[in-house]
């Protein structure tokens, strides 16, 4: 996602827990393959906001398969959000987080 | 496709074949793969490989990116280079060392392109516990 979502959505709700993958832990997982990512994100309990859905939906899948679960994605849509279109996307994330009553894991949300 | 001819150690040989499998595919196809891409980050250092459920992948070295998103991102921006420079938190010379990779495989990255940008409805078919959020 954007590095500038993560200012956007807590200046629209300062209570919710989020960090992007460059300063998370320390940055730890800026290089991280998304399957080592998307372990990383379901021991910390933490969805992820991606809007790639070339390898997303088959790295869910491949976890599904494995019977591992998941901390939950929101995948926003890229014809919807353009990627300079940060307070909309800020807005749309917040409208799933409510959507979701904030209970992500084992979910997909597509935003669009 | 030209064949060529390469001898490679025993042991490289056989974990050659054994990621053949895992990848549902021979080892002759996975080495040319290999070949290819090793030729490809040698003359395109910024650049790396990456499995993904997708297939072989061409990412942003270093960082958790796929060259089609950068061009993407580029095109979102009209073509300022510098703006998604700061969209992306990457240094502008490392995002138009992605661009110059993409210019020269614009095939390869038209294919990476397709895949993110399949139809939506699909993932309804491929991702368990799927619901939409119009916004």
């Amino acid at each position: 996602m954007p590095a500038d979502l993560v200012e956007a959505l807590l200046h629209l709700r300062s209570d919710i827990d989020v960090e992007h993958v460059a300063t998370w832990q320390e940055g730890a997982y800026l290089n991280a393959a998304d399957d080592v990512l998307l372990e990383a994100c379901w021991q910390d309990k933490r969805a992820l906001v991606s809007k790639d859905r070339a390898t997303l939906p088959g790295w869910i899948a491949l976890r599904v398969a494995a019977g591992k679960d998941h901390g939950g994605v929101l995948l926003y849509d890229v014809e919807r959000f353009k990627a300079h279109q940060i307070g909309a996307l800020a807005k749309a994330s917040i409208a799933a987080v409510e959507f979701s009553r904030g209970k992500l894991i084992n979910r997909w949300i597509t935003l669009h | 496709m030209l064949p060529i001819s390469l001898r490679i150690p025993r042991e490289v040989k056989a974990q050659l074949q054994k990621i053949a499998r895992r990848f549902g595919t021979n080892p002759s196809t996975l080495g040319a793969d290999y070949v290819t891409e090793g030729v490809r980050t040698t003359l395109h250092p910024s650049i790396e490989f990456r499995q993904t459920p997708a297939g072989r992948m061409a990412y942003v070295r270093g960082v958790r990116l796929a060259v089609w998103l950068v061009v993407e991102t580029v095109e979102d921006c009209g073509g300022d280079v510098e703006r998604a420079a700061k969209l992306l938190r990457l240094p502008q010379l490392l995002l138009k060392a992605a661009l110059v990779y993409a210019k020269a495989f614009p095939e390869e990255i038209a294919a990476d392109r397709d895949a993110g940008h399949r139809p939506i409805e699909e993932l309804d078919a491929l991702v368990p516990n799927h619901s939409f959020l119009r916004v």
